[in-house]
């Protein structure tokens, strides 16, 4: 496992795999004594923010910006306004397939939710292949092809998979069955049927000495 | 000093732990009085050594002693008080701490209030309570000491993670492990019940109320969670089926139905063996849920300790544990016997209904959280499991669940009549209905499974008030007789009222949110606006700030409503100074039930920066449902014939023969 062995925590909401991706800074870290690589790699949060390359660098100059330009590895998340198509129902059936794929990089998000340059890519190549007129299916199967089932975050139906979809309706199913079961055997436990006469008669010679 | 005596205290906790897993044993086996009491004063000396350990590593951290390595790694002379205290447990070392304290703080709790539990059971309880005690306290003292020292010591510690720099991490762990841990009690209860091999109502009284506890904790722990991600982690999610999430969530769905099964033997004392069962599942999961926290086998979001030797320390632990539970169980279930009868419709019918959704939900979570790592093991083959999956799933499974759960409790006990009950509820079940469609209408569209989930959640919430409507009577008597009659009702019969009605509240905050939420996501410049959720959001630019530990630039923005100014918020970017490490705190605006949620995104060419916007409506249902569950379960909690070691009649007449052995 990837995260930090030196600082763990019991909510680290790391977001390692993502960072050196997205990092484009790394001489400036390297630099940075107090910002080793242990602690980059176990405390990139989710939540950061930042940017990417040096497209915001030179235009910020504001101090306090600067210094999360040059520190920060790590950009925000997800869906940028630059990647969001004009068309609104492409745009729909984007976002819809992104929820769906894996950030390969990242540790368990979607394209959608992951700002990892990866996750930016795919969320463009899916865009791309939207735009020209591929349908739902064709997206991610196209998606498949290049990254395998590790890609989908609902699995496929298949013989590698077949247990992970039967168990919930198996065990359904073998819940019932045993419940019917179980019902039934029970008739044998209730409280016996009338007396019959020969019974009757004993009793009374009982309670009649 | 004081961190060799707390370190010391931990030695000696564990010698205390060796004593009482073996003494009281043999002292029930010999029906020796003494070595039983060994229990009782050993759990005791037990809570107060590792709560003095616990106090001076808290001491450690509050006067941020960094010749410590523990708190070197996770404290900062500059972080405010609060989180110097919640940072003891911020941490793989000092959260086992928690767990072990949480332990033994409930071993001294059945100690203290168990009085009237009898004897030789007690012992064996306290026993098993040890078992655990001695397994964990191995564990952190081979490989999670927190005592560690330095030297020479750091003059500086290297700071929290910043996203724990939280209130929330000052509750939720310690919520979240009263009720992972609570429900040790309840394993404790079963192993021993299954060592003395008798089980019956009684025990059922004894179990439930820690069951309660446990369960009204994890709700809240988890609640409170699943709050703490949605506003920190700044895209608004608040559940994102992540192995860790799952961890705490199977031992929730099973103590769950292990409350509900439990009461069924407790009344009827029917469903023996599957009690049993339960309870040791629900605490194996709680094991398990550790287990994948503490090793680091499954990747998640969270982030984890992941030193081998630790994670082969736990899979020991849970080996053992579960291993011999259940070797127990097939050995002296058999033993028992079986309990009351009842017609598959009726209030047992219906709760064994909902133990049945509940056991395959959790092991639908279960199956997806470990299916991916069992695969990958057999076949090397990688696939994910992720939320799409168990969504549908999980959603499919709770649809039957939430449509029966008005029902359950206007069911008769033994034979019921469903008709009957459906009559009493039709009219609630329309109102559901048709508040469900309002509901729908006025977020003006959004896709029509939402309409059957709103009606749904009302459902659940209606069928609540029908249920205490009808035990009052309203309607056939005068109102006033009818509040006495509520007065007087149980208060168990409340806590199930209220539950239901949390469960139901959380369904509307759910489907709300997920169906109706709108999303922003646009580039700002100062000066700018953007409509959202019906209000009018004006960008004002930047502010620089400085925090104790971090500075900060913070965005600032005017919300209107018609032209008319509403409210304002600030939506900033944190740079953490120690840690080098930015995060994002979100803006968010609450409106009712509903909130805006805004985070600043990247700068972008030209000085804009992005900014994303979401309008979620009803999202505070979903954690004020759990709160209405909380409440349930402290109300239910507080009912006579529950309160801990009430049942001390029922006590004698059950047990006679334990009578003579003191």
């Amino acid at each position: 496992m990837s995260c930090s062995r030196i600082s763990p925590s019991f909510l680290c909401l790391s977001q390692e795999s993502s960072a050196p991706k997205s990092l484009g800074a790394d001489s400036v870290l390297g630099k940075d004594g107090s910002f080793t690589t242990r602690t980059r790699r176990g405390w990139i949060p989710l939540t950061s923010t930042g940017m990417r390359g040096g497209e915001g660098r030179r235009l910020l100059s504001k101090v306090l910006l600067a210094l999360f330009l040059i520190l920060t590895p790590v950009s925000a998340f997800a869906v940028n306004p630059d990647e969001v198509l004009s068309n609104p129902a492409l745009e729909h059936r984007a976002r819809q397939i992104s929820a769906q794929l894996r950030c390969m990089v990242c540790q368990n998000q979607s394209i959608d939710d992951s700002n990892a340059e990866l996750a930016k890519d795919l969320r463009v190549l899916v865009r791309q292949r939207l735009t020209d007129g591929d349908t739902d299916g064709q997206v991610i199967d196209y998606v498949v092809s290049r990254y395998g089932e590790f890609v989908l975050l609902n699995p496929r139906l298949s013989t590698k998979t077949i247990i992970l979809w039967a168990m919930p309706i198996g065990l359904l199913v073998v819940g019932i069955f045993a419940l019917v079961v179980f019902v039934r055997s029970r008739p044998s436990r209730r409280p016996a049927d009338a007396l019959s006469a020969e019974e009757k008669a004993r009793i009374d010679e009982l309670l009649g000495q | 000093m004081i961190v060799e005596i707390g370190h010391f205290a931990l030695v000696l906790a564990l010698a205390t732990a060796i004593i009482v897993s073996v003494l009281p044993v043999i002292g029930v086996y010999r029906r020796d009085a003494n070595m039983m009491a060994v229990a009782t004063t050993g759990s005791l000396v037990m809570f107060g050594l590792v709560a003095l350990s616990f106090a001076a590593l808290t001491w450690a951290y509050v006067v941020s002693d960094f010749s410590v390595k523990n708190v070197w790694e996770n404290s900062h002379s500059l972080m405010p008080l609060l989180y110097k205290y919640s940072g003891v447990w911020g941490n793989h070392e000092g959260s086992m701490m928690l767990w072990l304290l949480i332990l033994v703080f409930f071993s001294a709790l059945v100690a203290v209030f168990g009085r009237n539990i009898p004897e030789t059971l007690k012992a064996n309880v306290l026993s098993v309570q040890a078992w655990i005690s001695l397994a964990f306290l191995l564990f952190i003292l081979f490989t999670s000491n927190p005592f560690v020292r330095l030297d020479p010591a750091p003059a500086e510690g290297q700071d929290l993670n910043p996203i724990l720099q939280d209130f929330g991490l000052a509750i939720h762990p310690p919520l979240l492990y009263l009720g992972y841990v609570g429900f040790s009690v309840c394993f404790s209860f079963a192993v021993a019940a299954l060592m003395e091999g008798r089980i019956d109502a009684a025990w059922a009284r004894w179990v439930r109320p820690w069951t309660l506890a446990a369960w009204t904790f994890l709700t809240a722990g988890i609640a409170m969670g699943s709050y703490w991600a949605y506003y920190e982690l700044g895209w608004g999610g608040w559940w994102f089926w992540d192995p860790v999430e799952n961890a705490s969530f199977m031992p929730w769905l099973a103590g769950t139905a292990l409350l509900h099964s439990a009461l069924v033997m407790e009344k009827r004392e029917a469903l023996k063996i599957w009690t049993v069962l339960l309870a040791i599942m629900t605490f194996s999961l709680s094991l398990l849920g550790t287990f994948l926290v503490r090793s680091g086998v499954l990747t998640s979001v969270h982030a984890f300790a992941t030193d081998p030797s630790r994670g082969i320390f736990i899979l020991c632990i849970l080996a053992i544990f579960i291993g011999g539970a259940f070797m127990l169980f097939a050995w002296r279930a058999p033993t028992l016997k079986a309990g009351g009868l009842f017609a598959p419709i009726s209030r047992e019918g219906a709760l064994v209904l909902n133990n049945l959704i509940l056991t395959v939900s959790t092991a639908t979570v279960l199956t997806g959280t470990l299916y991916p790592l069992a695969l990958e093991t057999l076949t090397g083959e990688k696939i994910s499991v992720g939320a799409p999956f168990f969504n549908m799933t999980f959603g499919l499974l709770m649809l039957p669940l939430l449509i029966a759960a008005p029902l359950g409790p206007m069911l008769a006990w033994k034979r019921a009549d469903l008709l009957g009950a459906m009559q009493r509820l039709w009219i609630f079940a329309g109102l559901a209905l048709i508040v469900g469609l309002t509901l729908w209408y006025m977020q003006n569209g959004g896709p029509i499974l939402a309409i059957f989930g709103l009606a749904l959640g009302c459902w659940g919430m209606l069928g609540a008030v029908a249920d205490l409507w009808c035990r009052g009577n309203f309607g056939k008597l005068p109102v006033m007789t009818s509040l006495r009659r509520l007065k007087g009702l149980p208060r168990s019969a409340w806590g199930t009222a209220l539950a239901h009605f949390g469960l139901g509240v959380t369904v509307v905050g759910i489907v709300a949110a997920s169906a109706f939420s709108t999303e922003h996501v646009v580039e700002m410049k100062q000066g700018q606006t953007v409509e959202a959720g019906g209000y009018s959001l004006t960008f004002d630019g930047f502010r620089e700030a400085v925090g104790p530990n971090y500075t900060e630039e913070r965005g600032h923005f005017t919300v209107s409503s018609g032209g008319a100014t509403v409210s304002d918020v600030w939506s900033s970017k944190r740079l953490y100074t120690a840690r080098r490490m930015p995060t994002t705190e979100a803006g968010i605006l609450t409106f009712g039930l509903s909130q805006l949620y805004v985070s600043l995104g990247d700068p972008m060419d030209g000085g804009g920066i992005v900014v994303r916007i979401w309008w979620k409506p009803l999202i505070l249902c979903i954690w004020g449902g759990c709160l209405i569950m909380m409440v349930g379960g402290f109300v239910s909690l507080s009912d006579r014939r529950l309160r801990v070691g009430a049942p001390s009649r029922k006590a004698k007449s059950v047990k006679p023969v334990m009578e003579p052995a003191e």
